[in-house]
Order: C-alpha cells, then sequence, then structure tokens
C-alpha cells in the first residue's frame, strides 16, 4: 500500500513549470522525511498535496493513497491529508484550554449552535504532562507542537505533513516530538511525511530512507531523489 | 433611592443587548464595527415600521413583531458591513466607516427628518408600575438576551467567535471559511444594537436619526469596566456586558445624583477608556492592547 503522486504546477498559465511530472511514493502507515535547500519547494510541494491551489497556479496530476487515486484539484483531497504548519501558533488558541481546542479542531463537524461535545482527553498527552485544563498560553514548546499534531490526527487523516515540527525545538523536546510521531504514527496507522533540515533526526527515526527535493541545475525542473 | 435604582435598571436593559452585540465585536472577533451605531437607528426604523404595516394585531404579538424587525433591521446593516469587507476586501474599519456612511442616507430617507415622534401605542408599557410602566418587558427582554447569550458562547459559533479574535490563522489551516465566521458575528453583533436601538425609541417615543452616534464608546466602556471586574472577581465570561453595562449606567447615575450634567459624560467616558488602557498597557505590557482590537 502506497502514497504516490505525480505532480505538474505552474505558478501562472504560460510560465516555465516549477514541478514537472514530480513523482515519489511512499508506504502507507510510515514515518518519511522530505529534505532539501530552502526555497526548492518543499512547502509548495506540501501545499499542493493538500490540494491548497492559489489563484492563477496551473495545476495537473494526481495523488494516490491505497487505492483511491484523487485528482491534485480534488476537494476531497484536503479531507484526506492534512498538514501542521511549522509555527504551531498558527493552529493553536492560546486564550484557550487544551480541551477546548481539540474541542474547537472539529468545529466544521457540527451546526453553528451546538454546545461542542467534550473529546476523550488523549492518553498521550496525559503522559508528557498536558492536563486538560492547562491553558495553551502555559504549554512549553515541545508540547504545543504535540498538541497541535494531535489536533490535526482528530480529524482522522490518511496523510499528515509537517513542515519541520522540531525547528523551534531544543534537542531533548525535539526527541519528545520525534517520539511521540512515531508512537502517533503506529496508534492511528497514519502516514507521515516530515520536512526536516536535521540529519541527526533522520539519522535516528529514518535510518534507511531519505527523500531530498532538489532543483536540477540543467533543466531547473525539481526532482525527488532517495538517500 | 429605590427610583434611582429603578431607572437604573431600566438604562442597563435598554442598552444591554447593545452592549451584547458589542461584546460579539469587539471582544470575541476584535474587529472595530461601528457600523452597530447605524444599526441602532436602523433597527429601531424597521421595528416602527413593521408594526404600522400590521397595526390591529395584539399588542404581544406586534411587539413580538417590532422586536424582530428590529433585528433584523440591524442585520441588514450588519450584511451591508459584512459584504463591503468580506466580499470587497476591505478593512473592517474603513468597511465600517462606510457602512455608517450608507446608513446616514438611508436614515435621512426613511425619518425625513433628524427626529421621527412615534405615535401608535407603547408595546413595552404595562400598567404594573406607573412610573416604570416598560420595566417589566424590559426585564423579560434582558433576561431572554442573558439566558440565550451566554450558553451561546459556548456553542460552536460562540467558540468559533472568540477563536477568530485570537488567531485567525487557525481557521485557514482547519479549512474553515472565516467569512462565515466574520459574517455571522456582525449580523448578531448589529442585530442586537438593533433591538436595543427599538427599546431607546420605543421607551423615548420618538427616533431620533443621530441616536447612535457615540455608542461604540458606550460599548467600549461598559465592557472595559466589565472586563476590569471579571479580571478582579471571576464570573462567566458571558455576564461582562451586564455587568459593565450597570457599572456604566451606576457611574452615570451617581454623577446625576451629585448634581453633574450628562452632557459632558462622553468626555468623562473617553478618560475611562484612556485610563484603563494606559494602565493596561503598563500593567500587562502593550501586546495585551493590539492597536485594532480596542482593547476590550
Amino acid at each position: 500500500m502506497k502514497l504516490s503522486f505525480d505532480l505538474t504546477l505552474s505558478f501562472a498559465a504560460g510560465q516555465e513549470p516549477f514541478f514537472k511530472q514530480l513523482q515519489a511514493s511512499f508506504e502507507l502507515g510510515k514515518l518519511h522525511f522530505i529534505k532539501g535547500r530552502n526555497g526548492v519547494g518543499k512547502s509548495t510541494l506540501f501545499r499542493l498535496l493538500q490540494g491548497g491551489i492559489a489563484t492563477d497556479e496551473q495545476t495537473e496530476g494526481s495523488v494516490q493513497i491505497a487505492e483511491q487515486s484523487f485528482a491534485v484539484t480534488d476537494k476531497k483531497l484536503g479531507l484526506l491529508v492534512k498538514a501542521v504548519p511549522q509555527d504551531s501558533n498558527a493552529v493553536l488558541i492560546n486564550a484557550f484550554t487544551v480541551q477546548e481546542c481539540l474541542q474547537l479542531a472539529l468545529v466544521s463537524k457540527y451546526p453553528g449552535l451546538t454546545v461542542l461535545p467534550k473529546i476523550n482527553f488523549p492518553v498521550l498527552l496525559k503522559t508528557i504532562g498536558i492536563g486538560s485544563e492547562a491553558r495553551v498560553n502555559d504549554l512549553s514548546g515541545g508540547q504545543r507542537q504535540l498538541l497541535a499534531i494531535v489536533m490535526m490526527l482528530q480529524k482522522n487523516p490518511q496523510v499528515l505533513l509537517l513542515d519541520e515540527p522540531t525547528a523551534a525545538l531544543d534537542h531533548a523536546n525535539a526527541r519528545l516530538v520525534m517520539d511521540m510521531l512515531v508512537q502517533l504514527c503506529a496508534d492511528h496507522n497514519v502516514t507521515m511525511l516530515i520536512i526536516t533540515h536535521d540529519h541527526d533526526l533522520m539519522a535516528v527515526y529514518a535510518p534507511q530512507r531519505c527523500v531530498e527535493l532538489v532543483r536540477d541545475e540543467d533543466t531547473g525542473l525539481r526532482k525527488l531523489i532517495e538517500h | 433611592m429605590i427610583a434611582v435604582l429603578l431607572r437604573l435598571a431600566e438604562q442597563v436593559l435598554l442598552y444591554l443587548p447593545l452592549v451584547c452585540g458589542g461584546y460579539i465585536s469587539f471582544s470575541l472577533l476584535r474587529i472595530p464595527n461601528f457600523s452597530t451605531e447605524g444599526a441602532f437607528v436602523f433597527g429601531a426604523c424597521g421595528a416602527v415600521t413593521a408594526t404600522t404595516l400590521v397595526p390591529l394585531l395584539h399588542p404581544a404579538i406586534l411587539l413580538a413583531v417590532a422586536v424582530l424587525a428590529a433585528m433584523f433591521g440591524g442585520m441588514l446593516i450588519g450584511a451591508c458591513m459584512g459584504a463591503i469587507a468580506a466580499q470587497g476586501k476591505i478593512p473592517y474599519l474603513l468597511a465600517s466607516i462606510i457602512t455608517l456612511g450608507l446608513c446616514h442616507g438611508l436614515h435621512v430617507y426613511v425619518l425625513g427628518g433628524s427626529l421621527k415622534p412615534l405615535h401608535g401605542s407603547n408595546y413595552l408599557a404595562l400598567d404594573v408600575m406607573p412610573m416604570h410602566p416598560e420595566l417589566l418587558i424590559l426585564t423579560g427582554i434582558g433576561v431572554l438576551v442573558i439566558a440565550l447569550f451566554v450558553p451561546f458562547l459556548k456553542t460552536q459559533l460562540g467558540m468559533c467567535f472568540a477563536a477568530y479574535g485570537t488567531n485567525a490563522t487557525f481557521f485557514k489551516h482547519h479549512g474553515i471559511a472565516t467569512n462565515y465566521v466574520v459574517l455571522t458575528g456582525i449580523l448578531l453583533s448589529n442585530a442586537l444594537a438593533g433591538l436595543s436601538g427599538y427599546l431607546v425609541a420605543q421607551s423615548s417615543g420618538f427616533i431620533d436619526m443621530n441616536g447612535g452616534t457615540g455608542l461604540s464608546l458606550l460599548c467600549v466602556t461598559a465592557l472595559m469596566l466589565g472586563n476590569l471586574c471579571h479580571k478582579g472577581i471571576g464570573f462567566s465570561r458571558g455576564l461582562i456586558p451586564l455587568i459593565g453595562m450597570t457599572l456604566y449606567s451606576s457611574m452615570q447615575q451617581a454623577l446625576l445624583m451629585i448634581g453633574c450634567n450628562l452632557k459632558y459624560f462622553t468626555a468623562l467616558q473617553a478618560c475611562i477608556v484612556l485610563g484603563v488602557l494606559v494602565y493596561m498597557r503598563k500593567n500587562h505590557g502593550a501586546s495585551d492592547v493590539h492597536s485594532d482590537h480596542l482593547g476590550v
């Protein structure tokens, strides 16, 4: 069972393509790293995988998740693929409690005048010392990152994209987040693609395989190569 | 003393829906929605027009019609501002200023002058208390507003309003359209302002075209007082408008009792707001009071 894609993207009609038949394949239910130099297009790739296409952009291609194939423009893709941004603050509400944040993560499931139901508090958060009534404001960087990830996992995605989840964390917190990601990956049977520049983390958590997005100097096109 | 308390209660109840609406705009969504001032007058116009269209109904039904029409009138102004801001991609402050300009023209057209006396019967008045005939129905409306408002803040929409004010990018990452959240908030906020406009117009016996002027400052002052009280004592956040408006009206009544002229009260309000803002910036850091967030 694989997650695979074949994507072509131009930022505007008539422009040279940024991605031209960019292809890769990842085993489902596993954790994978993607590295690449700044500006090479890692975040753009993640955006496309969620079905996020900006105005004027020209795209074609497909994303295949197990047996299902989706056109890159298909809105359903956004339901199966979720992303946690590099800055976890973007998906958290500082003034809320952890429980309220978890409730709000499922907000689109309920009509406007429904009182949001209480969430079964994830054991994982308890084990790292996050209480349900704790204010998001009071959490450490690592705890905030994990909360953001758990919020996204509540939507039951098949693929979770993480853009440098440990970039702002010290070594201990980075290891804590990565250990939890490995556990979440197994518990939820979700495929995680992680952008990182941290070679130590890659050596520990995915020693066999890392995919690098590179720009071909001759053609200017991006391609994914395996290490 | 009892007369002062009754007068105080009446004033609190008249403006309570407006301050609840202000709480949604200013404190939860944190947008400078000054179109509530226009919605206040247009709500009154809507209610009066609706009741004159169906004059033969039972007064209780006419009251319900007036309340609904007032809220609908307010919502129309909210829809106007929401459409300008969301569809025109205009900043909220500019959108509310443009809406106020449009409202002025509408009010001139509907009212035909700066004051319009209400000739029909007073649907708020009962024969129970001759000195304060409207107090009972106003209390009923006030209780209903608070009884709906407090639990509303715990609903999906209520939480979305608070989330939008704190972190608008949250919705983008969770795949929810922010236009829906903001537009609903503005509609609700202005509907409550329209209701207040009707209550004030019915209570005073006329619609004043300039009746809405300065009401944003009233909201901001009442909400600041309510917030300060909330931080000091701690009570359900849904009661901030009620407590704030009570403190605001108490100050007014106290000034009246010592013989002050209330025509200078707006200046005093401005001083209170300034004082609280300076206090908050000094004690809680500038980040607590974003320049666009009115500090409530």
